[in-house]
């Protein structure tokens, strides 16, 4: 059984979907009916992990979704970032991505942590692509004057998915 | 005993029937280029000489040729060696009917790679790779003609899912009695997701997707597996501990493949062995 659990709540031709727990071969996404139903916006903050049958469900279900409606991820963790940019379609053409976590950490002092993106103040538009506007180090709470944190991520790799956005 | 060898990659892998005795030694491959390299030549150990454990890489790989079955029946001994003076080991263990759900092991395992020194970075690498691991073992239980954990199952067996952790490496391994795992497959699969991409590798139906294996090679330092057919299964992975996911993604990455082995009994092995 998975822990996979969702909400759903509809104002207008707006539906607003929260997942969280696990998406792999158990997970029953919500239906979505496709006639009336113009804005899906998910909140994917809950989302722990995502496996490789999860990928192919989450496929499954949101392709005709994408093709019926528009769509807004918001609040992405790293798990579901990976495979934005690892699995093409797992984030669909012209779906907008509103916020999303970037991992940092200090292998000094082990310190980690993650910071939640938003789209048009941590990611801007620059004429050669999207800009990073992010200092860790100013965000990071840690007290050791040699903390030498910074984001976790293979930057190319991470924010390959801003370029399609 | 088989003696292994070492062929320096740069200077090419020559065709030969020894090839399986072979450690193709290496500089700089990326991910891609060492599946491809396995792919074409047959060699079933590549490590890297760029890599974080070089000298104990090439070692296993000459355990892995030369005592196949100790492989097979210590996997955890085979890649991380006995404890040494005060050298602590970090361990976990669970066995499984393959029937069961993995919910009961994915819990008390993040537990405990949260509590590793440096296990935070790998942690969520960690726990995918556990499900991947056990979902590929305990499909077995359904058999090929109903889906994947439609039913009740159709074969009995067991897995053995284990962890061994010392200060820098953690490695990951699941045994199963069902022996069905075709290593080439794993080569071909890995490979068709650098051939046409992740998306369009997929299986759709019932079964597996066929990607998890790209994606435990993926988030890996070092890959090993090893069948004995019919009778046992035993893939593992070694991933570091301590440093930035940035740097582990950048780490070399190892392979070893054990094809077509003869699970003994532990003392003909040993014989073997010998």
């Amino acid at each position: 059984m998975s822990d996979f659990k969702h909400t759903a709540k509809l104002n207008g031709d707006t539906l607003n979907l929260v997942f969280e727990g696990a998406i792999d071969e158990d997970t029953d996404f919500p239906p979505v009916d496709l006639n009336s139903v113009k804005k899906v916006v998910i909140d994917l903050n809950g989302i722990r992990a995502i496996n490789s049958v999860g990928i192919r469900e989450w496929l499954a279900w949101i392709r005709p979704v994408a093709q019926a409606a528009t769509i807004t991820l918001e609040r992405c963790p790293k798990s579901m970032v990976l495979q934005f940019n690892m699995v093409d379609g797992f984030l669909p053409p012209k779906a907008k991505v509103s916020s999303f976590y970037v991992p940092y950490f200090c292998e000094k002092c082990d310190f980690e942590g993650s910071h939640l993106f938003t789209m048009g103040k941590d990611v801007t538009n620059g004429p050669n692509g999207p800009v990073i506007n992010f200092n860790a180090k100013a965000a990071s709470s840690c007290s050791d004057a040699a903390c030498g944190i910074e984001l976790d991520v293979s930057e190319a790799k991470y924010f390959q998915f801003l370029k399609r956005l | 005993m088989t003696a292994a060898r070492r062929i320096d990659i740069a200077s090419g892998v020559p065709i030969s029937t020894e090839i399986a005795k072979s450690i193709g030694v290496a500089t700089g491959l990326s991910p891609e280029a060492v599946i491809r390299l396995v792919h074409s030549t047959g060699l079933r150990h590549i490590v890297q000489q760029d890599g974080m454990r070089f000298d104990a890489e090439c070692s296993i790989a000459e355990r892995m040729i030369e005592q196949p079955n100790l492989f097979l029946r210590d996997p955890l001994g085979t890649i991380l060696g006995p404890t040494l003076g005060a050298e602590q080991h970090h361990r976990f263990g669970m066995v499984f009917d393959a029937a069961e759900k993995k919910g009961l092991l994915l819990g008390p395992f993040g537990d405990f790679v949260a509590g590793l020194a440096g296990g935070r970075t790998i942690w969520d690498s960690a726990l995918m790779i556990a499900d991947e691991f056990f979902t590929n073992a305990s499909k077995n239980a359904w058999g090929s003609t109903s889906g994947l954990f439609q039913g009740e199952p159709v074969h009995s067996g067991t897995i053995e899912f284990f962890a061994e952790a010392n200060a820098d490496l953690l490695v990951i391994g699941c045994r199963d009695t069902f022996g069905r795992l075709a290593v080439q497959n794993i080569v071909e699969r890995i490979k068709a997701c650098y051939d046409k991409g992740v998306a369009d590798s997929i299986r759709y139906g019932n079964s597996g997707a066929g990607i998890g294996s790209f994606m435990v090679f993926d988030a890996c330092m070092s890959y090993y597996a090893g069948v004995a057919r019919g009778q046992s299964t035993v893939v593992c992975v070694a991933v570091p501990l301590g440093l930035s996911r940035r740097a582990v993604a950048a780490l070399p990455k190892n392979i070893h493949l054990l094809m077509h082995a003869n699970l003994k009994s532990v003392k003909d092995s040993v014989k073997d062995d010998e």
